[in-house]
């Protein structure tokens, strides 16, 4: 079959297409023409560039004899110069990736789709005998009775899948599909099958409303059918019923014939029984008198018998009586030990319940006594927290004063420090003045001796005056100092001393000072500034307790090298005996309303203690006080 | 006072009277250049390379003696300086002394041979 179809194509390209139509010749068969058709078109068609390196041809056909003959050309002949393959193809799926394919059923719908399908892949569709050149793109034509194959090309559709005719396409006996003329055929087939079919369906309505009148009439008349079957039946009914009374009837009537006839037999049957009856009686009327004598003298035995047994129930009621008095007597002393019996087991049931209740009573008390204990012990601790809540109190009442103070102290501080700048300046002046004046005495050469003695000498007391308002100046910034935290080593007598600048406004015209310190004081470990305000306290209330002129003594020791001893005393009224105790205590005070609260000598007695160290005081009443003050040496 | 034989030594205080006093207790003995306030002694230290001490007053308006002596010490780092004030030593002063900022403190108002001897120590 190949020799034939290289044969053929051969001659067909040798002849170069100069015939219109092919004839299907005596030695080729009408599949063998279509294949040549399919390679022919193939050739003449300008597809899309692909980069398959080879032609492929998709067969969607029932037929295999096309499928065949192309198959075995696929060795011989090249399509654009590229080997050909042809394969089956069940599916619209696989469409796209053939050049082209040949479809030769006859289901227009599936064909609808596979032009579709060729469109979008600009696959090229050949199709067998289509009688619809509208869905086509070129449509082999084999018309029966004539001998020879045409096709028509329908180039809108070509177009559509990007495809191109060559000029040659049209050889071998093609046409092109008129469009204009297909689709009017078309939309006239279309318009016509429309037509039919309202038609079609016009004539359906009215067979169905027929149908309708029909059924209608065809119910009325099973209507009239029910309805005399109804009556018929009615009838049927009424019959049998009828006849079921008459049956009745006839039954009754024999049942009642038969009573009758039962009955007659019966009443003689009874008459017989009656005349038996009759003759009986007689009988048993002989009998009844013979009975009647028997019992006659049966009842006359049975009275004496009764008189007897009359006399013998007297007899037994005495006797029941006194079983009747021995039983009552039996049943009193019964509940008279019955009633014991209770009286005993109450008794012990209310001794035993009594003991309960004691014991429970005990119990109780017991319960009683602990809670009691417990109240107690309450109500000690609860005294105990008032007392801790008193004292906590005070001491929060003390801490909040000598915060107070403290405030107070820091304030006055920066006070002092502020006017003490102040003053020191203009002092700074008189000094720097006096040392200026010196020297120009000195250089100074035309003044007398007697006159530089005079001009020295009151330089020299002016030097004085200001060293003097220096010293104050300067142990009020000490006495005021806002860092009084720092513990330092100091001296002891050096802090006393400036107390004493400081009051001697009031110690001054009262009372005359009297120091006895030790010489080469060691230094002791202190903070200054609280130290200050510790002799500042003692000194002010010993010059206060002074009344006219007296003397303030102050002096100092060494006791056993370990304690730095200091003792003020003072010519004063004296503390009394019952006050002696108090004079640490916060709040307590001597002093009129307003001259001082109280707090002094507390706060002396808690800046003390932070040194480790102790106060005391001894007091004769009227003839003065000494306060002795202990500060450990620990250098 | 123009006597350059004389050691170069600055003194800084917002008051003129202690400005004037110092200058005649001291000008005999050295170069005393004063100034009024810190801007005013950064000024004389520009144009006196030579001053061999500086002595400063601790409260000045706008900047204090404190102040003046940390600037100065940017630019002279060896440059021994002294305090002269009315105050109490103070916390800061005392770290600035421990610091070595300041060499020595003096409070007005001050002795005259104490100072004198301070002035030497540091002139050599």
């Amino acid at each position: 079959m190949g020799e034939a179809i290289k044969k053929a194509l051969k001659l067909l390209f040798l002849l170069g297409f100069i015939f219109s139509e092919i004839s299907v010749f005596g030695q080729l068969s009408s599949e063998e023409i279509k294949s040549l058709l399919i390679i022919h078109f193939c050739e003449n068609i300008e597809f899309q560039e692909t980069q398959n390196e080879m032609f492929r041809i998709g067969c969607f056909t029932k037929d295999e004899r096309v499928f065949e003959v192309l198959s075995s050309a696929e060795s011989e002949v090249k399509i654009k110069k590229k080997q050909f393959t042809v394969e089956r193809i069940d599916g619209l799926e696989a469409v796209r990736n053939f050049d082209a394919v040949f479809y030769d059923n006859t289901d227009q719908d599936q064909l609808i789709e596979l032009l579709n399908v060729a469109r979008e892949n600009h696959v090229l569709l050949i199709t067998d005998n289509q009688p619809e050149q509208l869905f086509v793109m070129i449509n082999i034509i084999e018309r029966e009775g004539e001998e020879r194959l045409s096709f028509k090309v329908n180039m809108s559709n070509l177009t559509l899948a990007g495809l191109q005719a060559k000029p040659n396409l049209l050889l071998n006996g093609g046409s092109l599909v008129d469009i204009k003329k297909a689709y009017e055929k078309f939309e006239s087939r279309l318009n016509q099958s429309q037509k039919d079919l309202a038609k079609f369906t016009e004539e359906l309505k009215e067979r169905e409303e027929e149908l309708i009148q029909k059924k209608d009439s065809l119910l009325k008349k099973d209507k009239i059918i029910v309805l005399r079957e109804q009556e018929i039946t009615n009838y049927k009914n009424q019959l049998s019923a009828y006849q079921k009374e008459l049956e009745e009837l006839n039954r009754k009537v024999k049942s009642e014939q038969a009573l009758v006839n039962q009955k007659a037999v019966e009443l003689e049957k009874k008459n017989k029984e009656l005349s038996q009856i009759f003759s009986s009686i007689d009988k048993k009327q002989l009998e009844f008198e013979k009975l009647e004598k028997e019992i006659y003298e049966l009842s006359s035995r049975a009275n004496d018998l009764r008189t007897k047994v009359e006399e013998k129930n007297i007899v037994l009621d005495q006797q029941q009586q006194s079983i009747y008095n021995q039983r009552r007597l039996l049943i009193l002393s019964f509940g008279f030990i019955l009633a014991l019996l209770l009286a005993v087991f109450a008794v012990i049931r209310s001794v035993r319940i009594r003991r309960k209740l004691n014991r429970k009573l005990t119990e109780q008390n017991d319960l009683l006594s602990n809670t009691n204990i417990e109240l107690k012990t309450t109500n000690d601790q609860l005294n105990e927290q008032r007392e801790e809540l008193r004292q906590t109190l005070e001491e929060l009442q003390k801490a909040q004063m000598q915060m107070l103070q403290s405030e107070k102290m820091a304030s006055l501080g920066v006070l002092t420090a502020g006017v003490a700048h102040e003053i020191n300046n203009p002092l700074n002046y008189i000094q720097g003045g006096i040392y200026a004046l010196n020297k120009i005495l000195k250089k100074e050469k035309s003044l007398d001796d007697q006159t530089l003695k005079m001009l020295s000498r009151v330089i020299s007391d002016m030097n004085v005056g200001v060293k003097r308002t220096a010293d104050i100046v300067k142990s009020l910034n000490t006495f005021s100092r806002k860092d009084s935290h720092t513990i330092r080593p100091s001296n002891i007598h050096e802090i006393i001393d400036d107390s004493l600048l400081i009051l001697n406004h009031e110690i001054k015209d009262k009372c005359k000072v009297e120091k006895a310190y030790i010489e080469n004081a060691p230094f002791v470990k202190a903070n200054q500034e609280n130290l200050h305000q510790v002799f500042l306290n003692l000194i002010l209330n010993a010059v206060q307790a002074i009344e006219g002129n007296g003397v303030l003594k102050i002096s100092t020791k060494i006791e056993s090298g370990d304690f730095f001893v200091i003792e003020i005393s003072d010519t004063g009224v004296g503390i009394q005996k019952e006050n002696l105790g108090k004079v640490f205590d916060p709040f307590f005070t001597t002093k009129d309303p307003g001259k001082g609260v109280g707090l002094g000598l507390s706060i002396v007695f808690k800046i003390i203690k932070e040194h480790n160290g102790t106060i005391k005081y001894s007091s004769e009443h009227n003839v003065g006080t000494t306060v002795t003050i202990k500060l450990p040496i620990n250098d | 006072m123009s006597d350059s034989n004389l050691a170069k030594i600055l003194y800084v205080d917002d008051e003129p009277i202690n400005l004037e006093l110092f200058q005649i207790m001291y000008e005999d003995d050295y170069n005393v250049l004063i100034a009024e306030s810190g801007f005013n002694g950064l000024e004389m230290l520009r144009d006196n390379l030579d001053i061999k001490l500086v002595i400063s007053d601790m409260k000045m308006p706008e900047m204090n003696g404190l102040e003046f002596i940390q600037k100065l010490k940017n630019d002279y780092p060896d440059l021994p300086c002294m305090m002269l004030s009315g105050y109490e030593i103070r916390e800061d002063i005392a770290k600035a002394m421990e610091d070595g900022l300041i060499v020595s403190y003096m409070r007005k108002p001050f002795d005259n041979e104490e100072l004198s001897d301070i002035i030497q120590k540091y002139i050599g």
